[in-house]
This record gives structure tokens, C-alpha cells and sequence, in this order.
């Protein structure tokens, strides 16, 4: 719950969400959706890719609310419920693919320690990526990170 | 970590930075400035309070680029380098003002544990920010954070630099 008295939930009855938080700052509220936006193209990230780093994020910072969302486009894309109640196991799980769990330790390496990344390791998640693609993950992970601590900080959803 | 750059510059004849790398995405870079730029710029918290917010995210990430940026906005809002040299571990018992210390207890629960804020701290968040502050401070962390990573993992970190003041992020001509 959030300790933020001023956001307003109207009759929904529901928790607080990162939209009524930004809707008290709204000349930030739409660019931030904008930016997001930009992060989630389909020209920007790869959807399963992206939601399986999302999801890593999510559990490795205890964001239950975001673990359990869904994304539409990834879920589309192939991304599947007994690969997300896998992703704990990912290093060994034959569901995902050995590029998936190389930018899963990726992922892992950006929250835990993002300064133990090799050059070793950025090549190898660079593997069959273009350069902007390697570029808009690195900023989708930044994102997903952010936007976790932001959601848990102020009891938001 | 690495200072050698892991993608090329997207900039015909320019070195690889931050800037250049994320040119290889131009839609995002355009939106990422635009919320950057309008968020230090046409913000309602002030430039010295969100900078003290920075390097305490600088440090603690320990990005070799944004611990020696200085944003000229918080400069002229009255962060003196004598303050800035105290947003290091010690800063409880430092000469830095309440509400310095506040924040840089808040940007640290947000870097270390943000579901564990403190009822102390959330208490005396609201009583020195309004609740609009408190969001627009928490985007700017989730921004600083973000791209302090993104910089060290693309190896677009300086192998050395001295401290350079730099024009307060801005949307082109809002300065």
C-alpha cells in the first residue's frame, strides 16, 4: 500500500498503480509512457526476451504484483506460463534456449553487480543481436530495474 | 568492467559514449531525452536536491562518468563542491543540511532496499515534500539508476575525467 496520501484511486478499490503515482507529476506521466513505449517496440526489444528479464527482475527484487503481470505481445511471442514458473532454474531448465539464458545471467549481472559484466559476457548476448538491438535491451533492463525500485519505494503497483 | 566501448558510435566520425551509442536507436533516444530534459529542467523539485540525489546514485553505482558530471543548474541553486564531497557514507554525521540528509537516506533505501522504506523516513519525506515532489524525486532516481547501468554496461565509462561542469539537461532551447 502506498504511504503517498495524495494519489488518488478514485472507486476502484484497487491499489495504487505507477500511473496514479505519475499522474501528480503529468507533464512526466506522458513522456514517461512515451519512453516506455519506445522501450517496448518491437524494433527496440525482443518481446519474450524482454518479459523473461522483466519477470528475472521483478523476482529478484520480491515485486510480487509486477511478477505476476502479463504482457500480451510476449505472451503472443511464444513466452509461456511453465517458462516463467521455471525461471528461477533457468541456468538449467531445457525451456529456454542457451542465448536466453545468457542474457537471463545478463539480466542478473545488471541488478546484482553491473560492474562484474565482462566484455566476454556483452559479447555473448550480443550474439545475433544488431547493435541497436543490444542497445535497446541494455536500456529496457535499466528500465525494468528502475521502474521496480520505483513501484516498491512508494507501494505502488 | 570495462572502459572499451561495446557498441560502435552510431555518429559517423564520433567516438562511442553514451550519446553515440544510444544514436543507434534514435526514437528512444529522442524520447529519453525529452522525459530527462523536461524532468531537471521544468521539474518542481530543485536542481540541488535532485543533483544531491545523483551522485549519491553516482557513488554507490560507481559510474566513472557521472560522478564527475556536474550539472550547472544545481551549481547556481547553491551546491557548492564543498557539499558534493560530502555525499559520500558518512554524510549522517556530516555538515550537510536536514533535508540533504534526507533524501540521500531516501535515494539510498531506493538503491538498497526499496520495498523496506523506513515509517521515519516516509514520515518525514511527506512532511518536507509534497506528494508530486516525492514522484517526480523517485523518476528521477529510476533515471539516474537506469542510465548510470546502461553507460557502465555499454563500456562507455571514461578510462579517466576530470570534473566537467555541463549545462543542466534541457528540451532543445528551453534553458
Amino acid at each position: 500500500m502506498t504511504w503517498l496520501e495524495g494519489i488518488d484511486v478514485g472507486t476502484r478499490g484497487a491499489g495504487a498503480t505507477v500511473a496514479d503515482a505519475l499522474a501528480l507529476r503529468p507533464e512526466l506521466a506522458g513522456l514517461f509512457d512515451e519512453y516506455l513505449s519506445q522501450i517496448a517496440a518491437p524494433t527496440t526489444v525482443r518481446p519474450v526476451l524482454a518479459d523473461l528479464c522483466r519477470l528475472r527482475i521483478a523476482q529478484l527484487l520480491g515485486d510480487t504484483a509486477e511478477f505476476a503481470r502479463r504482457d500480451p505481445a510476449a505472451t503472443e511471442a511464444g513466452l509461456t506460463e511453465r517458462m516463467i514458473a521455471d525461471l528461477a532454474r533457468y541456468p538449467t531448465s531445457p525451456l529456454f534456449t542457451p542465448h536466453e539464458r545468457t542474457c537471463l545471467n545478463y539480466a542478473e549481472q545488471y541488478v546484482i553487480d553491473v560492474h562484474s559484466i565482462t566484455d566476454a559476457d556483452a559479447a555473448a548476448v550480443k550474439q545475433g543481436m544488431t547493435d541497436a538491438e543490444f542497445v535497446g535491451f541494455t536500456v529496457a533492463l535499466g528500465m525494468f530495474e528502475g521502474t521496480t525500485r520505483f513501484r516498491l519505494i512508494l507501494g505502488v503497483s | 568492467m570495462s572502459t572499451l566501448p561495446r557498441v560502435p558510435s552510431a555518429v559517423p566520425g564520433e567516438a562511442a559514449t553514451l550519446r553515440t551509442a544510444l544514436a543507434h536507436c534514435p526514437d528512444l533516444a529522442a524520447a529519453f531525452h525529452r522525459l530527462y530534459g523536461t524532468m531537471w529542467s521544468d521539474g518542481i523539485v530543485g536542481q540541488d536536491i535532485k543533483e544531491t540525489a545523483r551522485m549519491r546514485n553516482a557513488r554507490v553505482t560507481d559510474c566513472g562518468f557521472c560522478k564527475n558530471v556536474r550539472f550547472d543548474g544545481a551549481l547556481a541553486a547553491g551546491l557548492a563542491e564543498a557539499q558534493v564531497d560530502l555525499i559520500t557514507d558518512g554524510y549522517e554525521s556530516s555538515s550537510l543540511s536536514d533535508d540533504q540528509k534526507l533524501v540521500l537516506r531516501y535515494t539510498d533505501t531506493y538503491l538498497h532496499d526499496p520495498a523496506g522504506l523506513a515509517a521515519d523516513v516516509a514520515t518525514a519525506m511527506r512532511e518536507r515534500f509534497s506528494d508530486a515532489e516525492i514522484v517526480e524525486l523517485t523518476l528521477a532516481l529510476t533515471m539516474f539508476l537506469g542510465m548510470a547501468k546502461v553507460l557502465i554496461s555499454l563500456g562507455t565509462e571514461p578510462e579517466g575525467m576530470e570534473r566537467t561542469v555541463l549545462p543542466t539537461p534541457a528540451l532543445s532551447g528551453r534553458r
